[in-house]
């Protein structure tokens, strides 16, 4: 193959290997005639991604298929100033990730299924103490140890709910390779803003296949990292209630009280209150922060018929195919839109008001049906807008979707409805 | 960016600047001791207040960051010392201490203390070991003697205890000390020397519960009929009795102290100046892929990484 994958990959993904030797493509030589497009795969972009964000720091444990983000970042971030670190185990690399965070820095841990459920005690703190971490699942098929080297998206219960007590945080998942650089810039501003942790919904598919796309911009999107030591003036409580707090980073002078940073409930400024009544504010202040990120995001964009007949929702990697099952319906005279979740836990508003512009609503994505015939997105639909509209074509075979499955999986969804 | 600080005024770090909340400890408790030697060891030593960083784990003795005004992290249950490895390989401008207990430090956290050893992460870790679950109320811990009768045991423990200091002398720890909660002198002498060490040190400090391990460290306490008997170390002054003091450098020395029958003997076992700090490794890759790319800055790096996409 072609390093720089050939044109004829419409819509920015590629096919299944099997699928390519079915094909005949000539390779022509010379060079590209567009010189901003690059071509490579999703984990390599994603690591790229996070330094453009301003990651400098991290910790990782190997596991397929995650290890490649964490092998480049090993060597990559040295030449930026930084380091990651191979930690001994999965609960090490998100608590030494978690130590980065606290010292000042933008910092990312990561793992796959079962590394994630590993780091979950961790994950859980993070909310707490209000630390900004930027978490990766490269998603593989379970459970268990499961499938690791085969597709799946069904951790997305895990992502939002997977740690002990209320704990919210932030769910984003790439839609295409191009967007697991975006994605990675996304979660940095956001874990920043909203000092919380930001886990990024990436998949095998997506991990491993390469796409060729538009350079990024650097001039537009690069963040470069800052630590702010200047001796403070004020004793700002670190747990402030009725606004949006960052820790202020050790080796940062205080007047007078310094901070602690924790995982028990407690006060203003960091001491242990099992007070009833703070811990209601504190629960609240924690999930404010997640209602003011949704209020910030915009409806989502529907792609081909803004309303009629069927309206394919979707989330990660199955974007291409969905969006090609819209086009070959179309084409076939069927009104069909999409749309597509990149922001997850928080949604962006506005999906029920799309969704009544249909007569039919399916959530296509690879994870079991269920025990009630919803997939994972589907149940979490229907339980934010309390409407049974939203049904599901869900697969759960290892295997990216095929534009046909989705096609037989709309006509049954009809038939039966 | 690193907004640095400019040079601190010179203001006197006290016990009083460094007292938070008061301890939730029960009266008697050992770790009001160790707490109180660890002031002081501040004091004498004027650290910068602000680069003074506790961290700490889940047990009694891991509240420890909660009764030390500084910049501190209670975190979770046998995590401390990942924790303050990236706080420490991040910030090499700051003094990191990391406390906690058995159960913390040598049980459900048992694998981080052999890695962070290997490692020779610049810190300074003080255990308060008591023998005993205290704040979970009275379960095996994993240095409970056999026989000792607890909830989980209540015929008594069966399992052999861990031996902290060999396991700490197995797995790289560049300094080791063992000290007693009741001899404040000794403990901030060792204290002082663990701070100043640079790489992965250790302090044990046996600790006593009152409440359910009494008497647990009487036998090395000599106002309650024990002996305390300190390492006398080499001097290396060529005299014939310095043949039989301790060399701290000497590995198999160290293991041999380490076995001796409880309560065995106080002071550092193992001190490693040579081995070079995980910091110091990571700094120097840092340095090095710095100076390959002549500093290039991240929009040059990223820019000739994308072209090689092309």
């Amino acid at each position: 193959m072609p390093r720089q994958c050939n044109d004829g990959l419409r819509h920015d993904y590629a096919y299944q290997v099997a699928d390519i030797f079915g094909k005949e493509f000539q390779v022509q030589h010379g060079k590209s005639q567009d010189t901003h497009r690059i071509a490579t795969d999703g984990n390599t972009i994603m690591a790229y991604g996070l330094i453009a964000a301003g990651v400098r720091y991290g910790s990782g444990y190997p596991i397929t298929p995650w290890s490649p983000i964490m092998e480049i970042l090993r060597s990559e971030l040295p030449k930026y100033g930084g380091m990651f670190i191979q930690a001994e185990d999965e609960l090490a690399a998100v608590s030494m990730a978690l130590g980065f965070a606290y010292a000042g820095h933008l910092s990312i841990t990561g793992s796959s299924g079962p590394g994630l459920s590993l780091k979950m005690e961790a994950l859980s703190y993070a909310t707490m103490a209000e630390i900004p971490l930027i978490v990766i699942n490269v998603q593989r098929g379970g459970p268990s140890t499961g499938l690791p080297t085969s597709v799946e998206q069904s951790d997305l219960m895990q992502a939002i709910y997977g740690s002990h007590g209320d704990c919210p945080r932030v769910v984003l998942a790439p839609k295409n390779v191009e967007d697991c650089f975006y994605i990675a810039l996304e979660a940095g501003r956001i874990a920043k803003k909203y000092s919380v942790p930001v886990i990024i919904l990436s998949d095998q598919a997506i991990s491993s296949r390469i796409e060729a796309f538009r350079e990024p911009v650097l001039d537009e999107c690069l963040t470069e990292p800052e630590l702010d030591l200047t001796p403070r003036t004020e004793s700002t409580p670190p747990y402030q209630l009725g606004s949006i707090t960052q820790h202020v980073p050790p080796g940062a002078k205080m007047p007078e009280k310094y901070p602690v940073v924790t995982g028990l409930e407690h006060d203003e400024w960091g001491h242990p209150s099992a007070n009833p009544v703070q811990h209601q504010k504190m629960n609240a202040r924690r999930r404010e922060k997640l209602k003011m990120l949704a209020d910030e995001l915009q409806p989502p964009t529907v792609y081909g018929d803004e309303s009629g007949e069927v309206l394919l929702i979707g989330w990660g990697s199955t974007y291409g195919p969905i969006r090609e099952a819209v086009d070959r319906s179309r084409a076939a005279g069927r009104q069909m839109g999409q749309v597509h979740l990149r922001h997850i836990h928080p949604m962006p508003p506005g999906i029920d008001e799309i969704a009544e512009r249909y007569q039919h609503v399916f959530v296509v994505e690879m994870n079991d049906e269920g025990l009630y015939g919803c997939g994972q997105l589907a149940t979490l639909l229907r339980a934010r807008y309390g409407s049974a509209k939203f049904q599901s074509i869900c697969k759960t075979d290892g295997l990216t979707f095929r534009i046909r499955e989705i096609l037989a999986g709309v006509e049954s969804g009809i038939q039966n409805a | 960016m690193v907004t640095a600080a400019p040079a601190p005024a010179e203001e006197k770090l006290t016990k009083k600047a460094l007292t938070a909340d008061h301890p939730t400890w029960c009266p008697g408790c050992g770790d009001f001791a160790v707490l109180a030697a660890f002031y002081k060891t501040l004091e004498n030593l004027q650290i910068p207040h602000e680069k003074i960083v506790t961290i700490a784990g889940i047990g009694c003795s891991s509240r420890f960051p909660y009764f030390v005004n500084s910049h501190g992290v209670h975190f979770i249950h046998g995590r401390a010392l990942p924790f303050a490895t990236g706080v420490s390989l991040s910030r090499p401008d700051l003094h990191v201490f990391a406390f906690g207990g058995d159960g913390d430090g040598y049980s459900i956290g048992g694998n981080h203390l052999n890695h962070a050893a290997r490692k020779n992460v610049n810190l300074t870790y003080v255990v308060m070991d008591n023998f005993v679950y205290g704040l979970t109320k009275k379960q095996t811990s994993p240095t409970s003697p056999i026989g000792y009768k607890s909830k989980t045991d209540p015929t008594g423990a069966v399992d052999q205890p861990i031996n902290p200091m060999r396991q700490l002398i197995a797995s790289g720890a560049t300094f080791i000390a063992r000290t007693h909660a009741t001899q404040i002198k000794h403990m901030m002498e060792v204290y002082e020397r663990a701070v100043n060490h640079n790489g992965f040190a250790v302090v044990e400090v046996l600790s006593e519960c009152v409440i359910f391990f009494k008497g647990a460290f009487d036998a090395g306490n000599p106002r309650k009929g024990g002996a305390f008997e300190v390492i006398e170390e080499k001097k290396w002054d060529g005299t014939p009795e310095d043949e039989d003091r301790h060399d701290v450098t000497d590995e198999a020395a160290a293991y041999a102290v380490a076995g001796l029958p409880f309560p065995g003997k106080f002071g550092v076992f193992y001190e490693n100046k040579e081995r070079p700090t995980k910091n110091a490794l990571e700094q120097k890759w840092i340095d090095d892929s710095r100076a390959k790319s002549k500093g290039a800055g991240a929009k040059e790096l990223l820019a000739a990484r994308f072209d090689l996409m092309k």
